[in-house]
């Protein structure tokens, strides 16, 4: 394998950095990745994309088809993440290697930051640079590392744990060619075991402080199962404990560093049997991190970061929680795991609302929560019945405490009952809406609904072109277009009201029983002293028109601005008239009449009504204004 | 559960190619931008849709102003101002038609849009009309519809050079049409709603639609109604009672055109119809709403039969060299346009065998340097002539048509022509350059040269091979 890796050295040519890019079921992301290579502002580079025996490689090649020609594909049967890296090293021809997971992106400036540093300091061999998080909470927006003194050598590794991720590394070919490659026979931490190989061998590592590369968090990437990254860790840790290069103070570090993972781990399996049921089992493991953390507080670093806090208070939490377990285990063992099942289904059901898609145990989850939900509901209830009313009235009165007496007390406008009123039809819609939103949650937590809805994936109807899935961020987003779209209408709809765009559309809505119709009217007045209807032609009065104008004199007249608005309409039909956007004659007075008409079946007496009130005149003169 | 989850998805988000989102964009912005650029030259007494800045120059004393304005507080800007937002509005509409940053200038429709829908509301009474269209605006704002039948897909095309077009399937293609369903169904809906809330039965039973046929001709409505025939209907009471009836129940049955397919081909004609309706007797106009029925025509299948039918026709065949960078992109660009599926594209390098046995008279080494274009009679055009011709078949270069034929375009177009080919090898292309720069032949000593030869293997011209592949098509169709 080293061999053939040294041969390629022969053939290498100018290309500066082989980007490699392992590819397994990352159709979703593999795009951006590429992308984020092809943005970079340093552009002597190949990328050599590996497919690791993809479940969905047709939709994979597809995806990568417009990239062919700028990108060398490998495919291979499935070797995990360490074969794909080693399969795209050995094709490599670039003195540098830069690591890009395919659900990772780069800054634009990424590459160029870090060939800068090699050029700098020739004599380094690994440069790698922090990540921020970005994709599924709770970790977006966060940078990777946790420390301000970044690991450069074996002992920091050690110490540090993973802090270096493969996304935002980039180091000599031959160095990792002289460390061996990545160990295929590691499923997870590979990347954790080589940088300690190549630590070990003495290499020069830097930190690049300048550049971030970004590491997507998601639910199926490989480091989201805190187990079996613990065991990878141990597995790392234990391939090193007999090696003989070690000091003595380096050895004892590493033997403290893999005590502390056992003990993550026995705290990890003891979860596990507790939930399971065996409390035996649940005992040991249990007891055995109990003894460790009990002796020991080791700061939760490396591939655990994940999953323990780092604070004084969650480890002292922790320590009691394991006491109290033991001793529940140790007398009423059916009532512990009941009681940690229960307290885990509603951890459970928490997390499945910010991590959909990962409920174990749906039953039990939607049991819990919604049982939870109805006690907290009939709490709220309870209080809201008996507790709060009398607090108002004390408040009322001045006797309750200040802040609630500052609220009410000494406002004589509204009576002790129009409060209580008020504050029962807040209690009504209040509990109303707790129950509906408690019954939604309930909803979301199953799985049925979460695989429905987060993540619809539905077959091509032709069978031929492949089905692009949608991220769930995406889906959340147009389900709440869709629900403000129609909820806003339905909410109008059903409560009879109106906010523009949202409508119950009442036009012609009314009965009309009558036949006749009252209404304003607009009339000019020529120079010949006769009245014509300004409503024959629609122009005169534009923009208005016969239907928006005489309801906006109604609203105008319950302001007393009717002359102001008939002055508006005159000189907007004079400056009209002159612009020669409509051909009518010219006013010496504008009149508006409410104008009252029986109804002809043949509407002949549109332009003489039955009868009409002046309401208000201006005359030519008012309109030149002082 | 499941069912529902199933009936959900598939009615959301079932996958569909970008096609049809990309037509309903392109129709529904293009018929906007017609419709708000020239009835207000064509039809000067409609009353509504006149330039939206006029409401610039009415005072303040009718400003009432919409919830959605009150609640933000939006003011009524100045002439100046507004006549500025809707010439912005009018190139954004213009824009999101041809699907040129098709993101930017669809938010830019709504975010402009609802302010000029809202606007005259705020001044006196709200009509409806314009609602369904704010929907439509911020839906399709929302949604990827410039994925396809767009500039953007084409310059995207041009930049990846694939010559397949990339018809993915999504779910993304299709929520966005079926949102517009949805809001359609549910303003019909609320408007039947609304009417037999507030009037129950007695709005079908009683006089009500009779009182509104003749008050429409009082001059009351926003729009004069097109014909007085509302005056003669009203005489007969069970006619008025007939036409409330047909209308409530439209409007209330109109949700089940989401969910059946058959009901559909009645309901949502039966609605537009009932708009017009309602414009020739009553008075107010929902022409804008009536052109967003057209989104309820499955448009890719509509254009999928067109090229079915003019496919099925002879085609012309485009040879082109696709190991060359720049001619795979210019393919990707005219197979984009080949609307009507009128060309054959076959690639030198991948098809070459093939391309030999078809046509043994081209010259090899001609038509790995040089675009061909053999026309169903058999005749090549090459280089700057291939694309002249390609103009006459591709509907959007009937545009730029009559420009190729201008005296001295034909020199300039084959000296460009030349210039390209010849440096095209300088890129990726990995095929010999071309023949033109040592000063061998031109396209035009290319086609005469080929109209001179004679088939030295097949014995047929290739004037009519045409035929031949007509003889050969029915004998495999036989």
């Amino acid at each position: 394998l080293i061999d053939e890796a040294m041969e390629k050295d022969q053939t290498t040519d100018n290309v500066a950095v082989s980007v490699i890019i392992p590819a397994y079921s990352c159709t979703e992301y593999i795009r951006a990745a590429l992308e984020s290579v092809f943005a970079q502002t340093f552009t002597n580079f190949e990328i050599i994309l590996v497919n690791d025996g993809s479940p969905d490689t047709e939709m994979l090649e597809h995806l990568i088809a417009p990239y062919r020609d700028r990108i060398i594909y490998r495919k291979q049967e499935n070797r995990g993440l360490a074969g794909a890296r080693n399969t795209g090293i050995r094709a490599a021809r670039g003195t540098y290697l830069a690591f890009l997971d395919s659900d990772d992106c780069w800054p634009p400036e990424y590459l160029a930051a870090q060939i800068k540093l090699f050029e700098k300091s020739p004599s380094l061999d690994l440069v790698y640079a922090d990540a921020l998080h970005f994709g599924d909470a709770p970790l977006p927006r966060k940078a990777f590392m946790q420390t301000s003194a970044p690991p450069v050598s074996f002992e920091g590794l050690l110490a540090e744990g993973g802090q270096i991720i493969p996304s935002g590394t980039v180091a000599r070919r031959q160095v990792i060619v002289d460390a061996g490659l990545f160990d295929e026979s590691l499923r997870r931490c590979e990347d954790y075991d080589l940088w300690l190989r190549i630590a070990l061998r003495g290499a020069r590592i830097a930190y690049q402080p300048s550049v971030f590369a970004l590491r997507r968090v998601h639910s199926n990437a490989l480091t989201a199962n805190d187990t079996k990254m613990l065991e990878a860790e141990e597995q790392v840790l234990s391939k090193f404990e007999k090696s003989p290069e070690l000091s003595e103070e380096t050895r004892a570090l590493l033997l403290g560093r893999l005590a502390s993972v056992r003990a993550y781990l026995e705290l990890e399996k003891g979860r596990r049997q507790l939930l399971s049921g065996d409390t035996d089992r649940a005992r040991d493991c249990l007891g055995n991190a109990y003894a460790f953390f009990r002796r020991e507080n080791p700061r939760p670093r490396g591939m655990s970061i994940y999953l323990v806090s780092d604070s004084k208070a969650l480890k002292f939490l922790r320590r009691a929680k394991l006491r109290v377990l033991l001793w529940g285990l140790g007398t009423a063992p059916r009532l512990t795991v009941f009681g940690a099942k229960t307290w885990g289904d509603f951890l459970q059901a928490l997390n499945c609302l910010r991590h959909p898609l990962r409920t174990r145990e749906p039953k039990r989850v939607t049991v819990t929560l919604a049982v939870a939900i109805a006690l907290l509901g009939l709490a709220c209830m309870a209080l809201a019945k008996f507790a709060i009313p009398p607090l108002i009235a004390s408040a009322y009165r001045g006797e309750s405490w200040p802040i609630f007496n500052r609220m009410i007390h000494g406002q004589s406008s509204h009576s002790l009952a129009n409060y209580l009123v008020y504050w029962d039809h807040l209690r009504r819609t209040f509990l109303l809406l707790f129950f509906v939103v408690g019954l939604l949650i309930v909803g979301i937590v199953r799985p049925e609904f979460q695989a429905a809805f987060w993540r619809p994936t539905l077959r091509s109807p032709e069978g031929s072109s492949p089905v692009v899935p949608m991220a769930r961020q995406r889906l959340l987003a147009i389900y709440a277009l869709l629900a403000v779209i129609v909820g806003g209408s339905l909410l109008d709809i059903i409560r009879d009201t109106e906010h523009w765009p949202f409508s119950n559309y009442p036009m012609y809505s009314g009965v009309e029983n009558s036949f006749s119709l009252t209404m304003f009217r607009l009339f000019g007045v020529t120079q010949d002293g006769s009245e014509i209807s300004l409503h024959n032609d629609i122009r005169y009065l534009q923009p208005f028109d016969n239907s928006r104008l005489p309801q906006a004199f109604e609203y105008v007249a319950e302001k007393h601005q009717l002359r102001e608005a008939v002055l508006d309409c005159f000189l907007r039909y004079e400056a009209l008239r002159r612009a020669g956007r409509h051909n009518g004659p010219q006013l010496e007075a504008m009149r508006l009449y409410r104008v009252y008409w029986v109804l002809d079946p043949l509407a002949r007496n549109v332009d003489h009504p039955d009868h009409k009130d002046l309401f208000v005149e201006v005359r030519q003169s008012e309109t030149t204004g002082p | 559960m499941k069912w529902i989850a199933q009936h959900w998805n598939n009615f959301w988000f079932s996958p569909a190619s970008a096609d049809n989102l990309g037509l309903c964009r392109v129709i529904f912005y293009g018929s906007m931008l017609l419709f708000y650029l020239l009835t207000p030259l064509l039809f000067p007494t409609w009353g509504w849709h006149e330039n939206f800045s006029d409401w610039g120059k009415v005072s303040l004393v009718f400003w009432q102003p919409i919830w959605l304005f009150a609640q933000f507080h939006i003011p009524r800007f100045s002439i100046e101002l507004l006549t500025a937002i809707e010439l912005t509005w009018r190139i954004s509409l213009a824009l999101s038609c041809i699907g040129l940053f098709t993101r930017l200038s669809t938010a830019v429709s709504f975010i402009l849009g609802i302010y000029l829908f809202g606007l005259p509301n705020s001044f006196g009474k709200t009509h409806h009309l314009d609602i369904l269209m704010v929907f439509c605006f911020l839906i399709l704002a929302f949604s990827r519809c410039g994925d396809a039948w767009s500039v953007d897909c084409l310059i995207r095309k041009a930049g990846h050079g694939s010559l397949a077009r990339s018809r993915t399937l999504s779910g993304e293609y299709t929520w966005p049409v079926r949102a517009i369903w949805v809001v359609t169904s549910l303003v019909l809906f609320a408007a039947g709603f609304s009417k037999l809330r507030h009037s129950g039965l007695q709005w079908i039973t009683g006089d009500t639609m009779a009182i509104f046929l003749i008050q429409a001709n009082y001059h009351v409505t926003d729009a004069e109604p097109l014909t007085s025939w509302g005056l003669n209907l009203a005489q007969y009471t069970r006619l008025s009672h007939l036409l409330a009836a047909a209308a409530v129940m439209l409007e209330i049955t109109f949700p089940i055109a989401l969910f059946s397919r058959r009901a559909r081909w009645f309901i949502v004609p039966s609605g537009a119809l009932m708009q017009l309706g309602i414009a020739a007797l009553l008075g107010p106009n929902f022409y804008q709403m009536m052109l967003c029925y057209s989104l309820w025509v499955p448009w890719d299948r509509v254009a999928a039969r067109l090229k079915k039918q003019h496919g099925n026709q002879n085609k012309y065949v485009l040879l082109f060299d696709g190991g060359c960078g720049l001619c795979d992109r210019t393919v990707a660009i005219i197979s984009s346009l080949d609307l009507l599926g009128c060309v054959e594209f076959c690639d030198v390098v991948k098809q070459r065998p093939e391309i030999e046995k078809r046509f043994p008279h081209l010259r090899q080494d001609q038509w790995l340097t040089h675009m061909h274009v053999i026309t169903p009679g058999g005749r090549v055009r090459v280089g700057f002539d291939s694309y002249r011709t390609l103009a006459r078949v591709l509907p959007l270069g009937w545009l730029v048509l009559p420009g190729l034929y201008l005296p001295g375009v034909s020199v300039a177009g084959s000296r460009i022509y030349r210039a390209v080919a010849s440096r095209r090898h300088r890129g990726a292309c990995p095929l010999p350059g071309s023949a033109f720069p040592d000063g061998s032949q031109s396209g035009k000593n290319l086609e005469a040269s080929y109209t001179q030869q004679e088939p030295t293997t097949s014995g047929a011209s290739l004037a009519s091979w045409g035929e031949t592949e007509r003889a050969s098509k029915r004998k495999i169709g036989s």
